[in-house]
């Protein structure tokens, strides 16, 4: 009896003990603890839906969206000279586009914006590095292939926020040598992670995104989707999928100056056939179903509910009063659009770009490429390219052109012209590879016209800006590099 | 547990026989006795006056109670048997009856009562004022209510120096703002800098535990009846309801309370029924609210008419004819309004007389076994603004048993609170009127429009300072604003007398609450003019909030006592755990057409910018053990020690269980041999403690990763989330060390008494962020980092000048200061980056930003060194900090010129009874400290002539002409004035808090006799009388202050 309770106090005393601690883990409600978020797979959907949001508004500050606005049509296409009136410009309410236009990086807007792009990209960075610690252990949660299509998924997008890092903090490919330039953060932890090279970072950007390839080849791969019954499946293309890791790997590559890799990567993406190039202009139909971006050859575009207010904040005619716009005359610094005169009809210039109601100046065209119609169907509606099948095109020809075979290469741009209402060049009449490469400099300068790659074309060759993108001033050499954030360097003693 | 119950039965066991056997003992030597059939008595006072409700007993057998005659009467009484007389207040005696004695006359004695028979509540176990080595002081109710009889808060902070009350400029003496507190001052850096308040729901009625402690990480703990409770419910509680309040100061004192005590803990304990007769008890009061303006000075019509013009109102700055000639046409309107007599005193627009009423009935009665309490209580608190009030409703209902060893009580409340904020709207917009306006038209209504459009007067431009509505039109309109709770609680509490000196004591405390608010403004308000272009979709508004917020506390306790020779010991050990949750859903809806239609389904939708409904939720358990033991040898030395183990959700997961404890040591001095005799001194005491206690005023998920959903976008309809960073499993409960050192004397004769303490606290671990790299992805990451020391002491006094029981003559001063410092021992790298980042803001500082340096107070004000305005320019000359001057103003020449928290804060006061008469005056004051006269500013330098009225000193003290010695700058200088210390001034201030004159009519009257009254009195008080300021400030610039004039009849029947 006596032994029967004491084993009930001990009992009792262990069990409280033991209950006490559990007792005092509480967990929130409106809010998910990591210890419940992974335990299905829902959870692992929404923190990666998360970081796909997050590369619109990021939670980590900024007064714009980053890669919907500041690396897209905004900050970068003024920095690549896009606008030619981004210097007196009131468009975003503020001075911002001013001080981006001359690169003044210390200016008291620029320098936090830009700080906000780096704080948003990290902050990305640690979301997916957090999925990615976490997923191998509840690896027993998934159905189907979404464990290879999340897994997939986060390490391709470490991969593109580390690249597009390195492509704004990192020295140009051709002077970085070993200057450290970014962290490449595979973890998700407080520690300091060092400083890697460039030539390092893009290698680890490619074993990432070897790793994503090979995992999402496991995953359906037979058709790029639009709506089907599962959210999370539909629109692939609004996913870093297969072929956007395939494309961004063939970028890299080029990045990183490996010709044959990059054009061996971009045929695979051409020759899959899954994102054909539009036929037709269409500007020609009505504005209800304007396909603005040409939806069809995203390999990988962002969907935000607030790209039509950041188009309207900056190419608003109303206000602004001044909205940024571009001067296509054949002196203006967009010119390519109609020079030569046989290249004057261009369905970019009459599908992007609206001219000035009531103003008599033809010349003077206000970007309309991410408007939201009122009636836009909802496939088309707010998406932010990303990656596009006509970059791999115009990559092949570049591989091409440095390897000296010139007739490749215009074989190569001519789909993209075709494509676009132009002619296909005569290869013949492109014989050297100067002018094929100034050929596809033009065709970036108009294709990515407000979605920021052109900036990383002219940094990519350390291009002289003020011969190439007729700046007004002669730039500094290391105008391409962002600062780091001042918080940045003095957490490292830098 | 169980250990203790099997001993325990064995001694039951023990102790039954014996009491048989003593049972045994008496039966045998009774049955020697007579018995006198009835014995009857009477009971009085020293002065003669009978005493009712004294308890007389015969030991171990009936107990009778007087009634208001001061008579008894016992039967079958046993001669030669023990009659017990108790009565609080007075001495006890014991009475052997005489054989064949019928009539029993006695007057008692009058217990003097000195300190150390007092007991202190620590609202956990009970310990007696000698064998208590904490810093406490202990305020009975009665005490309280002769300082301000509707506000406890309020009282306190006349009665203990410790205890502080934050001014609210802005909020001044709105009924439905709650007070800010503190105890001893502020350990912590605000609420905004830990993490808090952004992801609470807002404080609904305030009602709910957490946010209550959580937006004032300096507020003390509150324990009502032994659990913990809100300010709001302290606020709102009966005043009449209260027995005793303790503050309980240093961690000797509240070191079980473990990491909630750092703040100090303000114990109350409300009244039980005493056994007895059925006794009721009906106290009126009735209050009157009188609004203060005295501390306005704003310009009448003609003044300001001509102070706008000097400015340039009504002149073009560019010299454009047109223009210049069109706003000469509107000066030459307001013109003809000044001169046809249009002067309207806006600031008396708003404001009345509040009346407000309080009741409260009591019943309260029972026998020695049973005993049972009811109390209805209303209190109607009128605000000084029109249609501003808050209204609370009680019901308390307590139950006692008391079965032999055994006693068990249930104690519940339920109830109603509701507060409507004005529909005149803040105050500040009647301040701001012109009042070259008419509230009135032309037909003798309430304008909505005070001038008429540019197009109806044929002036090609419109008015300067745009369309001026007029905030008067919606009273008239069926505008609500409120917020209400309704709230139950109850407790039981159980308690078991093992042995007659170890006791078992347990209680379950359960609050539930139901928080709500709505907020309606019609589509006529004034502020929808203008956006009636927007589409009538945003036309008309109503929010609705609904709460609600459940709180489960439990504990235990042991008591054990015992005194053997020399030797005296206290044992308590016990334990709490408590849980708390609380959710809030915030809805909005938009475009309601008509006045009538209020109801949220009214509306036509959501606003056209995407509000949609909002939700907090929040949840909390913590868990806490206490044990302290008290020696004592020959009541000369007293050694305390107090240990705790604190657990909260909210710590780290690493950091679940905290340890604190406290030591103590108490020296009675006037018990030493040496020391007797001393004709001075008749009591001297000293006491030293130290400990360590905690604080977990944080918010409550830092120690854990968390996800948060982004509920504002979708990515292709699905919902996405994101951490919400690093969590730190290692954060610590924040920890105080309180060193503290006490005196207590009396001398003269009793006459004198004095308190005093000296007080080190010294807080470490302060939450505070950290700043990280941003490539880890976060930029700060919580961390325990800061330190700050607070210094001070605190003197009360109090001085018997009269003392004549004969006469029932008393007179008594006292006197209570205060004085501590504050200094910032360390800080986090991101609090810098902070302070650098108000520093760098270049523009418009017009108020002192907030700073941080290691080695100044938290209050500190900063601002940029003033050498007054140039008479030769007219524009203000600054000092930089490499000493030179210059006109322009630099936030990187910001120095400390001054400090808020003012060098000493106290009371002073005189009671006086004289018969029947009460006569009591408390004066507070403060010394020493220092306040920007922000409102000067505002209404001087800042002011905005161009839409709002301004203080007549924009007339006659700003430069106006070279040679000008003025004290502010020309009012053509339309510069915005950052801080500069010519806007810093002393805040010394003297507040003649109240003076009460009461009555307490004589029982033995013949009308109270025939009323079957028992002790009627009747009490006027004033409170907030008159104020002396050396700083000329606008106090209450969002809601008025009041003085206030309460009139208050109790009686007991």
């Amino acid at each position: 009896m006596i032994r029967f309770e004491k084993i009930m106090i001990v009992s009792l005393l262990a069990g409280s003990l033991t209950s006490c601690k559990k007792w005092l883990n509480v967990t929130p409600q409106d809010k998910v603890p990591q210890v419940t978020l992974f335990t299905n797979e829902q959870g692992f959907k929404d923190a990666l839906t998360g970081v796909y949001l997050n590369m619109d508004k990021s939670t980590s500050g900024g007064s714009n969206g980053i890669y919907t606005n500041d690396l897209s049509m905004g900050i970068l296409s003024v920095m690549a000279y896009n606008y030619d009136n981004a210097s007196n410009s009131a468009a975003g309410g503020s001075a911002l586009y001013n001080a981006a236009y001359l690169y003044n990086y210390n200016d008291p807007l620029l320098k936090p914006e830009i700080g906000y792009i780096w704080s948003a990209l990290y902050n990305n960075i640690a979301n997916v590095n957090n999925i990615l610690a976490q997923i191998d252990a509840a690896k027993g949660v998934f159905t189907a292939d979404n464990y290879q299509r999340i897994k997939g998924e986060a390490l391709g997008l470490r991969a593109l926020f580390h690249f597009d890092a390195v492509r704004l903090f990192g020295q140009p490919p051709l002077t970085a040598g070993t200057t450290p330039a970014i962290p490449y953060v595979k973890s998700f932890t407080i520690r300091q992670t060092p400083l890697y090279t460039v030539g390092a970072v893009l290698d680890s950007c490619l074993a990432d995104l070897a790793a994503a390839r090979s995992l999402l080849s496991l995953t359906d791969t037979s058709a790029v989707l639009g709506a089907t019954t599962d959210p999370f499946t539909s629109y692939t293309q609004n996913h870093l999928n297969y072929w956007a890791v395939g494309g961004l790997t063939a970028r890299v590559y080029l990045y990183a100056g490996n010709t044959d890799s990059a054009s061996y990567y971009a045929k695979a993406v051409i020759g899959s056939n899954k994102f054909p190039l539009i036929t037709s202009n269409v500007a020609a139909s009505t504005n209800v179903v304007r396909d603005h971006t040409y939806s069809q050859e995203h390999l990988f575009a962002l969907y935000s509910q607030n790209i039509g207010a950041y188009s309207l904040s900056i190419f608003e005619l109303q206000s602004p009063a001044t909205p940024l716009v571009l001067n296509v005359s054949a002196t203006g610094k967009n010119n390519p659009y109609i020079v030569p005169v046989s290249d004057n009809t261009d369905w970019r210039l009459k599908s992007w770009f609206d001219p000035i109601p009531g103003s008599t100046n033809v010349n003077t065209v206000v970007p309309s490429k991410f408007y939201q119609e009122a009636n836009l169907p909802y496939n088309l509606q707010g998406l932010m390219p990303v990656i596009r099948v006509s970059e791999m095109y115009y990559i092949a020809a570049e591989c091409a052109g440095t390897n000296g075979d010139v007739p490749t290469g215009v074989n190569f741009i001519n789909p993209v012209r075709l494509a676009r209402g132009l002619t296909a060049l005569n290869s013949a009449g492109i014989s050297t590879t100067d002018s094929l490469f100034h050929l596809i400099r033009n065709e970036y300068r108009k294709e990515f016209s407000q979605e920021g790659q052109t900036f990383f074309y002219y940094k990519r060759l350390n291009l002289n800006l003020n011969t190439y993108a007729g700046t007004p001033t002669i730039l500094p050499p290391a105008v391409f590099v962002f600062p780091l954030p001042d918080a940045e360097k003095q957490y490292r003693g830098l | 547990m169980n250990a203790i119950y099997s001993n325990s039965k064995i001694i039951r066991h023990a102790s039954m026989l014996a009491l048989t056997f003593a049972g045994m003992l008496v039966g045998t030597v009774s049955f020697a006795q007579a018995i006198i059939q009835q014995l009857s008595g009477k009971i009085s006072d020293p002065e003669g006056r009978p005493v009712s409700g004294v308890v007389v007993s015969i030991r171990g057998q009936a107990t009778v109670v007087t009634g208001n005659d001061g008579k008894f009467t016992l039967i079958h009484v046993p001669e030669n048997s023990v009659i017990r007389i108790s009565h609080v207040g007075f001495e006890l005696q014991e009475i052997k009856v005489k054989p064949g004695q019928t009539e029993l006359i006695v007057k008692l004695a009058r217990r003097v009562s000195t300190l150390s028979e007092a007991v202190v509540n620590t609202g956990l176990y009970r310990r007696p004022v000698g064998n208590f080595t904490g810093a406490a002081t202990t305020m009975t109710g009665d005490e309280l209510k002769m300082v301000n009889p509707t506000s406890v808060v309020k009282a306190l902070a006349v009665m203990d120096p410790s205890f502080r009350i934050t001014e609210n400029n802005v909020m001044g003496s709105d009924p439905n703002t709650l007070p800010v507190i503190q105890l001893r001052g502020a350990n912590n850096l605000p609420a905004n800098l830990q993490g808090n308040g952004s992801t609470l729901a807002p404080a609904v009625s305030s009602g709910d535990i957490m946010s209550s402690y959580a937006s004032n990480p300096n507020q003390p703990l509150i324990i009502i009846d032994g659990f913990q409770s809100t300010l709001q419910t302290l606020y709102d509680l009966d005043i009449n309801r209260i027995e005793r309040v303790t503050l309980l100061k240093d961690a000797a004192a509240a070191v079980a309370y473990g990491s909630k005590a750092a703040n100090g803990v303000v114990v109350v304990e409300t009244k039980k029924p005493v056994s007895g007769r059925l006794q009721m008890t009906y106290s009126v009061n009735v209050n009157l609210s009188v609004p203060d303006l005295s501390s306005y000075h704003l310009l009448d019509a003609a003044g300001l008419l001509k102070a706008q013009q000097i400015a340039g109102i009504y002149t073009d700055p560019n010299g454009n004819q047109a223009n210049n000639q069109a706003l000469q046409q509107w000066y030459n309107e307001r013109l003809y309004n000044v001169q046809r007599g249009v002067n309207t005193d806006w600031l008396a627009q708003p404001v009345r007389f509040g009346l407000g009423t309080s009741h409260n009935l009591s019943m309260s009665g029972g026998t020695n076994h049973v005993r049972f309490g009811l109390n209805l209580s209303y209190t109607n608190n009128e605000g000084v603004m029109k249609g501003s009030s808050r209204n609370t409703y009680t019901l308390n209902n307590y139950l006692g048993y008391v079965a032999g060893r055994f006693k068990l009580s249930n104690n519940t409340t339920l109830s109603y609170g509701l507060s409507n904020n004005s529909p005149w709207g803040a105050y500040s917009t009647y301040a701001n009127q012109f009042p070259y306006f008419s509230p009135y038209d032309s037909t003798g209504h309430i304008a909505k429009i005070f001038e008429p459009s540019a197009a109806a007067l044929g002036i090609p431009n419109p008015a300067p300072g745009g369309t001026f509505t007029n905030a008067m039109y919606n009273s008239t309109l069926n505008v609500k604003d409120n917020s209400s709770y309704l709230s139950i609680t109850n407790a039981v509490n159980a308690e078991y007398a093992i042995f007659p000196n170890l006791r078992l004591s347990g209680g379950l405390n359960i609050v539930s609450q139901l928080p709500a608010a709505e907020q309606y403004l019609p589509a006529d308000h004034t502020s929808f003019v203008g956006s009636l272009a927007t589409g009538v979709g945003d036309l008309g508004s109503y929010t609705q909030v609904r709460g609600r917020n459940a709180v489960m506390d439990s504990r235990i306790g042991l008591d054990y006592n015992k005194r053997f020779g020399d030797h005296t010991i206290f044992v308590s050990v016990g334990g709490d755990a408590q849980s708390t949750s609380s959710s809030s859903t915030t809805v909005t809806t938009n475009g309601i057409p008509n006045d009538y239609l209020d109801e949220m389904g009214m509306a036509n939708g959501y606003n056209l910018a995407d509000i949609k409904p909002s939700e907090g939720i929040s949840q909390t358990r913590s868990l806490s053990l206490y044990g302290s033991a008290s020696y004592n040898y020959r009541e000369r030395y007293t050694a305390e020690v107090t240990v705790n183990a604190s657990g909260s959700s909210q710590f780290g997961s690493n950091n679940r269980i905290a340890p604190f404890f406290a030591y103590g040591a108490g020296w009675n001095i006037d018990k030493e041999r040496f020391f007797q005799g001393n004709g001075i001194f008749q009591q001297l005491r000293l006491r030293v403690s130290y400990g360590v206690t905690g604080n977990q005023n944080f918010t409550a998920f830092l120690g854990q990763p968390i996800y948060q959903y982004d509920m504002t976008n979708n990515y292709r309809l699905q919902l996405g989330n994101y951490l919400q960073g690093y969590a730190n499993p290692d954060l610590k409960w924040q920890q105080t060390d309180k060193l503290n050192i006490g005196l207590t004397t009396s001398l003269l004769k009793s006459r004198i008494n004095i308190n005093g303490n000296y007080f080190i606290e010294n807080t470490n671990n302060l939450v505070l962020p950290l700043g990280i790299e941003p490539s880890t992805g976060f930029s700060t990451y919580m961390d325990n980092l800061g330190a700050t020391t607070n210094k001070g002491y605190e003197v009360m006094v109090s001085a018997v000048v009269i003392r004549d029981p004969r006469k029932n003559f008393f007179w008594t001063l006292n006197f209570n200061t205060g004085h501590y410092t504050n200094t910032i021992k360390s800080l986090s790298p991101a609090i810098v980056a902070y302070n650098n980042a108000n520093n760098a803001k270049n523009v418009d500082q017009t108020a002192p930003l907030p700073l941080y340096q290691v080695g100044q107070s938290m209050t500190q004000i900063w601002a940029v060194p003033s050498l007054g305005i140039d008479p030769a320019t007219g524009n203000e000359l600054y000092r930089k900090l490499d000493g030179t001057t210059t006109f322009v103003w630099s936030a990187a020449d910001k120095r400390p010129v001054g400090d808020q928290t003012s060098k000493f804060k106290g009371a002073f006061g005189s009671n006086l009874m004289y018969k029947g008469f009460v006569f009591n005056i408390q004066m507070s004051f403060e010394y020493g400290g220092q306040m920007y006269n922000q409102t000067l500013v505002n209404l001087v330098e800042n002011v905005n002539l161009l839409n709002t009225n301004a203080d007549s000193r924009v007339l006659t003290d700003r430069w106006k002409q070279p040679g000008d010695h003025a004290s502010f700058k020309a009012l053509s200088n339309t510069s915005t004035t950052n801080a500069t210390s010519r806007f810093v001034q002393d805040n010394n201030y003297l507040n003649a808090s109240s003076i009460t004159v009461g009555y307490n009519f004589p029982s033995t009257a013949s009308w109270v006799r025939r009323a079957h009254l028992s002790t009627p009195r009747l009490f006027v008080t004033q409170n907030d009388v008159f104020r002396l300021s050396t700083i000329k400030l606008e106090r209450g610039t969002g809601y008025p202050f009041a003085r206030s004039f309460s009139f208050g009849l109790s009686t007991s029947f």
